[in-house]
């Protein structure tokens, strides 16, 4: 690492040690996670300017290096993960402060910050076994989120998540232990030179996509996504459906991309885009006959998922790049509906499709939050996710694969179908206004950033890209 | 291989299977669990006969020994609220399907060219330079102690977990009923046995097949006995809990950043020191594992209580 400062170690050691901390003064956890998360956010600023500035970054871990150690590597699409994590997550956990201690908010803390943690882990690694532990904090530390507050059916659900998810990680380990038998070697850069096609290779990578396609609930290995993304508290569904989601499929990008690039846009890659396509059509078709918000916004966030593995079957730059800003941009934008119909369920009292009705003039900040984050998760200009939606649908084209364009097409009219009468209730005119409860205003603050942050991914998008042009692998 | 050695493998490798399907076809849960923790033992002995101790220590310990303690302890709950077997055809399909996978994967694994014994010589060269003598324990806290780090979190996250759904009835400090006559005396054999056993494996760590994680796992069962049969109430999260709890990964997280201080990679110990550096993670992790595996267990299982004390409880 001569010279430069070691900052993208301290993007997973702050984290840690203020979580480590905050379990052991328990009273102090609001004010430990504060400066963690302060500590935090500036090591994985610099970490993305030194990325920007100077290509990837890395780091040996007890100096050792490939192949018996461990490298922590942050390349374009490591930076563009962590900087997502790093802006989504603390506007999130805002809430959480805002409420200022009380056992939840100080449970979510310190299980926020281990998750923060582990997300940063994951961005860096550069190992298959590493990535594998990474994920497994991710997962451990989501399902004490979804269980936090205690309630009998989040821990069902939490419970449902924990198991299948042991389920894919054990397929994924069965994958490393064969690569590792085949090629003595974890470090994903030496796997990509060593793999050879052979029978424990594609066995592993067969094992290996299966485990975490059903961490990342593609369809139809989503079942346990509904449940758990409306049991769990809004903040935590937001968590989960913006920033936990992404993390399986991270990994799933480093092993194609890095692994196994021969793989993409062959005949697996193929099955992986459609069902991909499948789940963006069966997400958005619940999505239209869900009846409540969180439900929508569940089944939205499943469809989303599948624009992800559009990629596999395309394999180029840009469509690389469209994937990647579908992460992004839906990270900021889920993210942010779930923020908003917490303001809605806390002032209304339910989340039905109604509860909206007479949100514009008694809450407009929130309606404008729900406005921003339903365009960018549309897809209308100027938002994320019509720059992400447009990168893919032209990645398409440009390879004369033209049905694939038209699946995303096909999906951005379907998501208006879902997002549009969340809007117009919103409108509807109210004879009698009810009494609306007090709802927290750090909730409305934290998810209109989130809209403005998801509308602003659409204005900047050429930085963004600039960063991962970095990654210049595919 | 001796007549000996090939009778020994020959019985091991003919009961594992049997009782896996023992496990899975046993007419009564509590039948089940008994034969899982006799699968975990044969197993570990398993293990044992391919010359990995390390691997055998833990499956005795956490695999058979804490795991079926913990199936056990969590029966009573889980009893009466047992739905029927899924349908034949169903549970036919999903045998069919693991079946498949498990040929698939025999087939790959046997097909696997000899050729690597991995990376088992690079560590060879390296130990010397490394904080601990014994294989195993170099790759788990020097050469990757990094992954060592992450999996400590993990086990602290699943206690927080845990403890964030345990009822708050069966937490603070219940007592059971008074110990037996010969349970008493034979925790009283148990206890110094297994603190002296446990203290035994952290030394032996730097050099020899052992650890924090065996070492970790027999303490926690001595904890989890002592809790189980009411000598001991649940643990209460006081601050020294708490602090113990931490240790392991405080102590980890510190030797992680100091480096980073000093201009170096994280975990990159400074050599000459690097022997009592791991030692001492090794005592901090053993102390955290075993109060985290103790959390697991809710304490002392439900017992009819006099009402006066069932009214203060909360």
């Amino acid at each position: 690492m001569s010279g430069t400062t070691p900052w993208i170690s301290w993007t997973i050691l702050a984290p840690l040690a203020g979580a480590t901390l905050s379990v052991l003064v328990a009273r102090r956890a609001v004010p430990i996670a504060v400066i963690a998360s302060a500590a935090t956010i500036v090591s994985v600023a610099a970490t993305v300017g030194q990325v920007a500035s100077a290509g990837a970054v890395s780091s040996a871990a007890g100096a050792w290096g490939a192949p018996l150690g461990i490298t922590l590597r942050a390349d374009g699409f490591g930076a563009l993960m962590l900087a997502t994590f790093g802006v989504v997550g603390p506007l999130v956990s805002l809430q959480a402060i805002g409420r200022r201690g009380g056992p939840r908010a100080r449970r979510f803390l310190v299980l926020w910050l281990f998750a923060w943690a582990s997300l940063n882990a994951l961005a860096l690694s550069a190992d298959v076994f590493n990535l594998y532990v990474t994920v497994e904090l991710v997962t451990l530390a989501a399902v004490g989120l979804i269980v936090v507050e205690r309630d009998r059916r989040a821990l069902a659900a939490g419970l449902r998540y924990l198991l299948l998810s042991l389920v894919g990680s054990l397929f994924y380990l069965m994958g490393v232990a064969l690569l590792y038998a085949a090629t003595a070697t974890l470090d994903t850069e030496l796997l990509g030179e060593r793999v050879t096609p052979e029978p424990a290779s594609w066995t592993a990578l067969a094992l290996m996509t299966a485990g975490l396609c059903l961490k990342a609930g593609l369809c139809p290995l989503h079942a346990w996504v509904p449940p758990a993304y409306t049991s769990a508290p809004p903040a935590v569904s937001a968590l989960l459906s913006g920033l936990i989601g992404k993390a399986p499929y991270v990994v799933l990008v480093r092993l194609w991309v890095e692994v196994f690039p021969g793989s993409l846009g062959g005949g697996a890659a193929r099955l992986l885009g459609a069902l991909g396509a499948l789940g963006i059509f069966w997400g958005s078709l619940l999505a239209l006959r869900a009846r409540r918000l969180k439900r929508v916004l569940a089944y939205s966030s499943v469809a989303h998922v599948g624009y992800l593995f559009l990629f596999f079957p395309l394999g180029t730059a840009g469509a690389w790049a469209g994937a990647a800003y579908v992460a992004v941009s839906h990270a900021a934008a889920s993210a942010s509906m779930f923020m908003a119909v917490e303001v809605v369920e806390r002032s209304v009292g339910h989340d039905m499709l109604d509860a909206t009705k007479g949100v514009a003039h008694r809450r407009p900040l929130t309606f404008v939050a729900l406005g921003l984050a339903g365009m960018s998760l549309m897809g209308l200009p100027p938002s994320g996710g019509f720059v992400a939606k447009w990168l893919l649908a032209r990645a398409a084209l440009e390879r004369g694969e033209w049905w694939w364009a038209a699946v995303v097409i096909a999906g951005g009219l379907l998501s208006a179908g879902y997002v549009f009468p969340i809007l117009r209730g919103a409108f509807a005119p109210q004879r009698r206004s009810p009494e609306l409860r007090r709802a927290p205003r750090h909730a409305e603050l934290v998810s209109l950033s989130l809209a403005v942050v998801a509308l602003a991914l659409g204005l900047i998008p050429l930085r963004l890209m600039a960063l991962l042009k970095l990654a210049g692998r595919s | 291989m001796s007549l000996v050695d090939w009778t020994l493998d020959g019985v091991l490798a003919a009961l594992l299977p049997l009782i896996a399907w023992g496990v899975v076809t046993a007419a009564s849960l509590d039948k089940a669990i008994m034969l899982f923790i006799v699968l975990g033992f044969v197993s570990a002995l398993a293990w044992a006969r391919l010359d990995a101790i390390d691997v055998a220590l833990v499956e005795a310990a956490v695999g058979s020994g804490l795991t079926g303690a913990l199936l056990l302890s969590a029966l009573p709950a889980i009893q009466p609220r047992l739905r029927r077997p899924s349908s034949l055809a169903r549970r036919a399909g999903v045998g069919a399907l693991l079946a498949g996978i498990t040929i698939w994967l025999g087939v790959t694994t046997l097909r696997l060219p000899a050729r690597s014994g991995g990376l088992a010589e690079l560590v060879c060269e390296n130990i010397e330079q490394s904080g601990a003598l014994h294989p195993i324990t170099a790759v788990l806290l020097d050469f990757r102690g990094y992954d060592t780090l992450i999996e400590v979190a993990v086990l602290l996250v699943a206690s927080l977990a845990v403890r964030a759904v345990q009822r708050p009835r069966l937490r603070p400090g219940r007592r059971g009923e008074p110990t037996s006559e010969p349970l008493a005396s034979f925790l009283n054999l148990l206890v110094p046995a297994s603190i002296v056993i446990a203290g035994f494996l952290v030394w032996e760590g730097s050099h020899a097949p052992g650890g924090a994680f065996q070492a970790g796992s027999i303490l926690a069962g001595c904890g989890v006995s002592l809790q189980l049969t009411g000598e001991r109430p649940a643990l209460r999260m006081t601050l020294r809990v708490r602090a113990a709890l931490v240790l392991g990964l405080a102590v980890f997280v510190a030797l992680a950043g100091a480096p980073l201080l000093r201009g170096h990679d994280l975990l990159d110990y400074p050599r000459p020191w690097a022997g009592p550096l791991v030692f001492a993670l090794e005592l901090a992790l053993t102390v955290s594992i075993a109060v985290i595996l103790v959390t697991f267990f809710p304490g002392a299982p439900d017992r009819p209580e006099p009402p006066a004390r069932a009214a203060d409880s909360p």
